[in-house]
């Protein structure tokens, strides 16, 4: 299929519109087409960076705007009977988008929290319950393509508890689930086109660094080509400790920007 | 089929140019970084309200509410594939106020790709 003939489906993509079929058909195209390609990551990384930025309230007129649509008596409101529509749509009119709150999120976020928050509630979307660091690498190796392995955790005051597969935004990624003494943590290793732009940014050496703080949760990204990755953790857990999951002994915490990285706050 | 194909198929939907659909990336292509960056949360907001209706509402549904296709296809009263071409022309203008005003204010430089010297 032709460039041209691509184009709603690079956009719809882009917006994770399309299905499992239509993805791994644009999917297949974008890996011979560096044109579509291009087209692809631009649309998302705007998408996502107009997301990101869009500040807490929405303006007045815009509001106004919509609400003179949903004023209309010739107006039928089907979307009324959609729940997460009306919910989305009443938490804009209302102004009710602060800038941590998860509707303005990156929608690989979004789906990232509420994985975790099955799994605060014992619900995690597991494929295999095992503590072992190599049962689980080799796992994963054979669900997902791009997984790069995990050190062990065993002096890192976190328990691997296993892992699965699930779907943020459209794309299949590897979950790793651990035990901690503050709740459950949520690893999610994604392939690096699917990096979410969110939140406060910091490069630390070749690693960009993301995060942001929603309903009680911390949620950090870090990009490490070609993967990235997702971890969601209680905000009230320390910061150095969620560095722990991957770097045990003085792991992240050793960079001393670990803690302004992740409070936003220079303790000195 | 989805349901935006087949309207696609079906006509009656405003056609997107060929170049809406690739938003202008090569003018300045470090836009999104260099705009996080500088947190400029009022300016998006204040490009986005700048927009002609037409275009704002979909941007807004999509990109800040995160309603899908169909959803904003029922608030904008619209056929999906329409919403698509709004969304896709939206984002295009959206997106060239903001490289117009990241110039204007030095923080990409003024030739296509080139950043400024902070």
């Amino acid at each position: 299929m032709n460039c041209r003939a691509m184009h709603d489906r690079v956009q719809a993509y882009a917006d994770d519109e399309l299905g499992v079929e239509g993805a791994i058909e644009v999917e297949a195209h974008l890996a011979g087409c560096s044109a579509c390609r291009g087209a692809f990551e631009s649309q998302r990384a705007f998408r996502q960076m107009v997301g990101a930025l869009y500040p807490q309230q929405a303006p007045p007129d815009l509001e106004r705007g919509i609400s003179a649509r949903l004023r209309s008596p010739a107006r039928r409101w089907p979307l009324l009977a959609s729940g997460i529509a009306a919910a989305a749509l009443v938490a804009g009119l209302a102004g009710l988008l602060t800038r941590g709150s998860e509707a303005a999120l990156p929608s690989e976020v979004r789906a990232a929290l509420e994985v975790h928050r099955a799994a605060e509630h014992g619900g995690a979307p597991l494929g295999l319950a095992s503590h072992d660091a190599g049962e689980i690498n080799r796992w994963l190796h054979r669900e997902v393509p791009f997984f790069a392995d995990l050190p062990s955790a065993e002096t890192s005051g976190f328990a691997l508890h296993g892992a699965g597969t699930v779907k943020l935004a459209g794309t299949r990624v590897a979950y790793v689930l651990y035990d901690g003494t503050s709740g459950p943590v949520s690893l999610f290793v994604l392939p690096r086109h699917a990096w979410p732009a969110m939140g406060r940014q910091l490069r630390s050496g070749t690693v960009e660094f993301r995060w942001i703080e929603a309903g009680g949760h911390r949620v950090l990204a870090w990009t490490h080509d070609p993967v990235s990755y997702l971890l969601v953790s209680d905000a009230a857990l320390a910061p150095s400790q969620t560095c722990a999951v991957c770097h045990t002994g003085t792991g992240g915490a050793a960079d001393p920007r670990t803690n302004i990285l992740l409070t936003g706050e220079n303790p000195s | 089929m989805s349901g935006w194909r087949r309207e696609h198929r079906h006509g009656g939907v405003e056609r997107t140019q060929h170049l809406e659909l690739l938003l202008p990336g090569d003018a300045c292509p470090d836009l999104e970084e260099l705009l996080i960056e500088q947190r400029w949360s009022e300016e998006v907001r204040e490009a986005l309200v700048g927009l002609p209706e037409t275009y704002r509402v979909p941007v807004f549904l999509k990109d800040v509410a995160g309603l899908a296709y169909r959803e904003i296809a029922e608030v904008a009263g619209c056929p999906l594939g329409t919403v698509m071409s709004r969304l896709a022309r939206g984002r295009a203008l959206l997106r060239s106020a903001l490289v117009r005003q990241a110039r204007e204010r030095g923080i990409v430089g003024a030739r296509p790709g080139e950043r400024a010297v902070r």
